[in-house]
C-alpha cells in the first residue's frame, strides 16, 4: 500500500513537472501588424466538462476589436487533467 | 510516509511557483507602435448586480494610455454609463469608452465594452492594496465588480511584474 502511495505521489509531481503550453501558428495576412489584441479561450476538465464554447477567430477579433486581422496564433495548456485551449488574433 | 510527504511538499512548491509567476498571465509582441503588452482576460468573482465580469488590459509603451476592454452578463440590454474604477480611495472616471457588442447568452446579454485609461491610473490599479473596483451604472441601477481579497493579493503581483516590465521598456 505504501507503495502505490508512493508511486501516486510521484506521478502527480512528474505531471506538474510536465504541464505544458504550446503555442502554435494558425494563419498570418498581408494586413499590417495591429496594435490590437483578442483572445478566445475554453477550458476542459477531462476532455469532457466546460467544451460548449466559442473559442473561434471570430470571437477573439470580435473581443479584441478588430476589423482586420494580421496573424493568428493557437495556444493549448495542460494542467493535469485540466487543459485549456484557445486562439490570440492580432491586427487593428 | 516521509516519501509520500517529501513528494507532496515538492509539489505544493511546483504549484505554487507556477501560480505566483506572471508568465502566462500577459503576452507581449513588437509593433509599429512599440512593444505590446496583452494581460490576459481575468474573471472577477465579486459582483453585484451583474452575472460575470472579465476583463483584459493593453498597454503599448509608445502611448500614454491602456485600453481596458471588458465583458459583462447583466439582465438588462442597456450599454453602461458613468464607468470608472475605484482604487483605495481613489475614482478613475472614464470619459473615453464605447460598446464592442452585445450578445445574447440564454436569458442575459453579454456587453463588451472597449475604455481608455491612462498609464498613470492602471499603474496605480496595479499596486493598490484593496482590491480596486470597477463599476458602472445600467439604467439606475449601479453594478460593480472586484477581486476577492485572497485572489487580489496572487494577482496583484502578477500584475506588478507585468507593469514594471511595461514600464522599463518604455
Amino acid at each position: 500500500m505504501k507503495k502505490i502511495f508512493k508511486l501516486a505521489a510521484g506521478c502527480l509531481v512528474a505531471l506538474a513537472a510536465t504541464a505544458c503550453s504550446t503555442t502554435t501558428p494558425v494563419t498570418a495576412t498581408s494586413n499590417p501588424v495591429g496594435n490590437k489584441c483578442g483572445i478566445a479561450q475554453t477550458t476542459r476538465i477531462l476532455g469532457i466538462f466546460g467544451g460548449n464554447a466559442d473559442c473561434g477567430i471570430n470571437k477573439a477579433a470580435k473581443d479584441g476589436g478588430i476589423t482586420r486581422i494580421s496573424h493568428v496564433d493557437a495556444f493549448e495548456k495542460n494542467y493535469y487533467f485540466i487543459q485549456t485551449i484557445g486562439v490570440r488574433v492580432y491586427g487593428e | 510516509m516521509r516519501h509520500l510527504f517529501s513528494c507532496l511538499l515538492l509539489l505544493f512548491v511546483i504549484v505554487v511557483a507556477k501560480a505566483q509567476s506572471a508568465q502566462g498571465r500577459y503576452h507581449s509582441r513588437l509593433t509599429p507602435d512599440g512593444t505590446l503588452f496583452f494581460i490576459q482576460p481575468h474573471k472577477l468573482n465579486n459582483l453585484s448586480g451583474i452575472k460575470s465580469f472579465s476583463y483584459d488590459v493593453t498597454l503599448l509603451n509608445w502611448q500614454d494610455s491602456a485600453t481596458v476592454n471588458f465583458t459583462f452578463e447583466s439582465d438588462f440590454m442597456e450599454a453602461p454609463s458613468n464607468l470608472q474604477i475605484v482604487v483605495q480611495d481613489k475614482q478613475f472616471i472614464c470619459k473615453t469608452f464605447s460598446p464592442l457588442y452585445i450578445d445574447i447568452k440564454k436569458n442575459h446579454y453579454v456587453i463588451r465594452i472597449t475604455s481608455k485609461f491612462s498609464v498613470d491610473e492602471i499603474g496605480q490599479f496595479c499596486s493598490s492594496d484593496v482590491p480596486p473596483v470597477f463599476s458602472f451604472d445600467q439604467g439606475d441601477i449601479r453594478m460593480s465588480a472586484s477581486y476577492k481579497p485572497k485572489a487580489w493579493i496572487s494577482d496583484r503581483k502578477k500584475l506588478n511584474d507585468i507593469f514594471k516590465l511595461y514600464s522599463m521598456s518604455r
